[in-house]
């Protein structure tokens, strides 16, 4: 399953910005100038630390 | 081997979900294409044939996909298609406006070392967004040509054909390129390349770059190259090297790889892209503002599946009236009438009450499903799809699936057999498979088909929508059911984590969407003419030999009688009928409804054809004088005989039975192939079978003690 997100774009370093998230439903999350669907399951699975960077 | 004869130069298209690869496929090849065979034995591609510069050229459209890693099923048959038929030429399909994420692909194929030429699509909302490249410069990066399009204007159409035919003439590969992948991924690479070198040379490539190429697929352990160098030795040296590299890189080692390839592309576009960045989700996101509002989207998704159906049954009824009109009444009289009225010729009774009832009876339904499949194109180009999988996320959830089985349904809608391929965008096995054995619970064009037969002959008009609903909603529930029978039982296991591309909203094009429309119309008419008049033949002799001349039952105006029709006392339909009356009493059928469903099972929508079969409708009975009062409006000759034959109920329980049954034999086909193995087709079929027969069951005795 990594792997798979990583060939989404969800590669280590990346910068990710969340479009939307609104419990229970999926998050929108943009990475690589691509929106992906993510489900609570999976997004909680991420680690992130804050960035200043906009995308 | 072929002959001397000029082979058509084989161009495969490539490219990610979304990156606007069909329309360029469109745009290249026009309604000359046609859909590969889907009878569940090959995969579905897209082909089409061209001539350009007194050359042929075939364009095959391959699945969307992401990498060519092949971790979904989609993404197997992309690569299986570029690894062993070996195209002349691929052509890459780039979003302009996104084209880090989508030079994955590219890349991968670069490193193949396959010809190529990379087409940037939509290049003009690229160019509205303030978006330039520097195309010569990325194409030395890529090895490859980059030509900038705008399919849907066919814009830049003609560079691209004048680059691939430019890309075929070289003849040799197409500049592998060389992705550096850091020094401990390359140490682990030259290790492995030489154990192949001394463990395997026979199977080892000779070109250096697919060396290279094959070290990298064992250390991402892709299982099909796995497979190939099953050796005790190889793949312990390849356990150390991935060991190794795990403790070194702190990660898996086909993270590692991919992430090194997503380097390379984010340093080849900081070289060769300027950006004055505005997202190219604005318009998107005031659109999904509405559509995505909770509670409002939901109003809205079944809006716009409202306004499917609705224009599927009334934009649909009028060319399917002068269809009727044209089949029954212009070619039914006018055959009728190369005889003497009284005649008993065979060729008459084949002609009209085989094959005309057969092959028109089906074809009549070929407005409603091409007009069910332009909506169903238009929500798949709009980009809406995706949304719909937001939003039923949830409610999938507490079925054990998620959004993205919510796909694979609506699909399923217009026909189970794609429905069940579009199963390989799920990424997990026990996905697939629950979707896939409950898919025919969704139903299809052919089953509304028999609907739109059934429901007008035995309903008031407004009784017909609330059932029409009504066989939806039930199908959808007992979808559900089934998909949490699975996941509780055999398919047991944690939800998969969802994840899926939400691609800004596009505006679909017309030529598109037609095109969709006429490829499943054209299917749709291909069964007519070859499966259906097969069945159709094959049911009129056994419902009319052995023959019985003497007494033709009297066909009488009014009243309900029995057998009023021509499966003949004795014929072997008759008899096969007689034979299963026991398990088709309980539902209420008799022996005529019963032949008709066993010519049936080879498609649903045949059961019109084989009811009209087992009534002889395609004669226009003199005894019976067409008169506006007995036969409503737009009536059709069959829907007043099932009429006068059976109560409503009787209706009632062999549309529920067509719905719950198993659609038709190709479903059985795709299900044994898409899961892999018999059981699943097996398993499907008789959840099917037995649901089919203990419901309708129920229904018939229920409503019988009710005195319906």
């Amino acid at each position: 399953m990594r792997a798979r997100m990583t060939v989404l774009g969800l590669v280590q370093g990346e910068c990710i910005h969340v479009v939307r998230n609104r419990f229970p439903g999926p998050l929108i999350v943009e990475v690589k100038g691509t929106r992906l669907l993510l489900g609570v399951g999976m997004a909680s699975r991420i680690l992130v630390e804050p960035c200043c960077n906009q995308i | 081997m072929k002959t001397s004869r000029k082979r058509p130069l084989v161009v495969a298209i490539a490219g990610n979900p979304n990156s606007g690869k069909t329309t360029l496929f469109n745009a290249l090849t026009g309604a000359t294409a046609h859909v590969g065979n889907y009878a569940g034995v090959t995969v579905e591609l897209k082909r089409g044939r061209v001539q350009a510069q007194g050359q042929e050229i075939e364009f095959v459209d391959l699945p969307g996909t992401y990498s060519l890693t092949a971790y979904s099923a989609e993404e197997m048959v992309a690569r299986q298609f570029l690894m062993d038929e070996k195209p002349d030429v691929v052509v890459i399909v780039a979003d302009a406006s996104n084209l880090e994420r989508h030079l994955y692909l590219a890349l991968q194929i670069a490193e193949l070392g396959i010809p190529r030429v990379v087409a940037l699509s939509m290049a003009d909302i690229a160019r509205t967004q303030g978006i330039r490249f520097d195309t010569e410069r990325l194409g030395q990066l890529f090895g490859t040509a980059l030509v900038e399009t705008v399919a849907p204007r066919k814009e830049g159409m003609d560079e691209l054909v004048a680059a691939v035919l430019e890309r075929a003439a070289n003849t040799g590969a197409g500049l592998p390129i060389r992705v550096p992948y850091g020094h401990e991924l390359e140490e682990s690479i030259g290790r492995v390349i030489e154990l192949l070198a001394r463990e395997a040379p026979e199977r080892l490539p000779k070109e250096e770059y697919l060396k290279r190429v094959t070290a990298l697929q064992l250390l991402e352990q892709l299982p099909d190259t796995m497979a190939r160098y099953d050796d005790p030795t190889i793949v312990a040296l390849l356990e150390s090297e991935r060991r190794r590299l795990r403790q070194l890189l702190r990660d898996n080692p086909e993270i590692a790889i991919a992430t090194r390839r997503y380097g390379f592309i984010a340093g080849a576009c900081a070289e060769t892209i300027r950006t004055t960045a505005e997202s190219r989700y604005a318009i998107s996101d005031r659109i999904d503002r509405i559509v995505l509002a909770p509670g409002l989207g939901f109003v809205f998704l079944l809006g716009l599946l409202y306004v499917v159906f609705w224009a599927t049954f009334t934009l649909g009824a009028w060319p399917q009236e002068a269809l009727d009109w044209f089949f029954f009444s212009f070619i039914g009289k006018n055959l009728a009438a190369l005889w003497p009225p009284d005649s008993t010729s065979l060729l008459k009774d084949l002609l009209l009450n085989g094959i005309l009832s057969g092959v028109g009876g089906v074809l009549e339904f070929l407005p409603n499903i091409m007009i069910l499949f332009f909506g169903i194109a238009l929500l798949e180009g709009s980009g809406y799809m995706a949304r719909a999988a937001f939003l039923m996320d949830r409610a999938m959830h507490r079925i054990g699936l998620h959004g993205k089985s919510f796909i694979p349904m609506l699909i399923g809608i217009g026909c189970t057999v794609p429905a069940i391929m579009a199963t390989r965008v799920l990424d997990t096995r026990r996905d697939r498979l629950t979707t896939l054995l409950v898919l025919p619970f969704i139903s299809c064009g052919a089953r509304f088909a028999v609907y739109a037969m059934l429901i007008p002959a035995f309903f008031e008009r407004h009784w017909r929508a609330p059932i029409l609903m009504l066989l939806y909603i039930l199908g959808a529930l007992l979808a559900i059911g089934g998909a949490r029978l699975l996941r509780g039982t055999i398919l047991k296991g944690d939800n998969t984590p969802f994840v899926m591309e939400l691609p800004p909203y596009r505006l679909p094009t017309l030529r598109g969407s037609l095109l969709h429309m006429w490829r499943r119309g054209r299917a749709y008419i291909v069964n007519a003419g070859t499966i259906v008049l097969a069945f159709s033949i094959v049911m009129w002799f056994f419902s009319t030999f052995p023959r019985n001349l003497e007494g033709p039952d009297e066909v009488d105006g009014g009243e309900t009688v029995e057998f009023s029709q021509t499966v003949a006392r004795n014929s072997y339909a008759d008899r096969i009928g007689r034979a299963m009356e026991p398990v088709l009493r309980p539902m209420g059928f008799d022996a005529r409804i019963g032949t008709a469903l066993i010519g049936s099972i080879a498609g649903k929508e045949l059961l019109i054809s084989q009811l009209g079969v087992a009534f002889a409708i395609g004669e226009t009975d003199p005894m019976e004088p067409d008169d506006a009062e007995e036969r409503n409006l737009g009536e059709l000759p069959l829907q007043k005989l099932l009429r006068q034959n059976y109560r409503p109920l009787v209706g009632f329980c062999l549309l529920l039975f067509s719905m719950l049954s198993t659609p038709c034999l190709a479903t059985i086909a795709v299900t044994w192939k898409e899961g892999g193995h018999f059981k699943w087709a097996l398993l499907q079929t008789a959840m099917l079978s037995v649901a089919a027969f203990v419901i309708t069951a129920l229904v018939y005795q229920a409503g019988t003690a009710l005195g319906w």
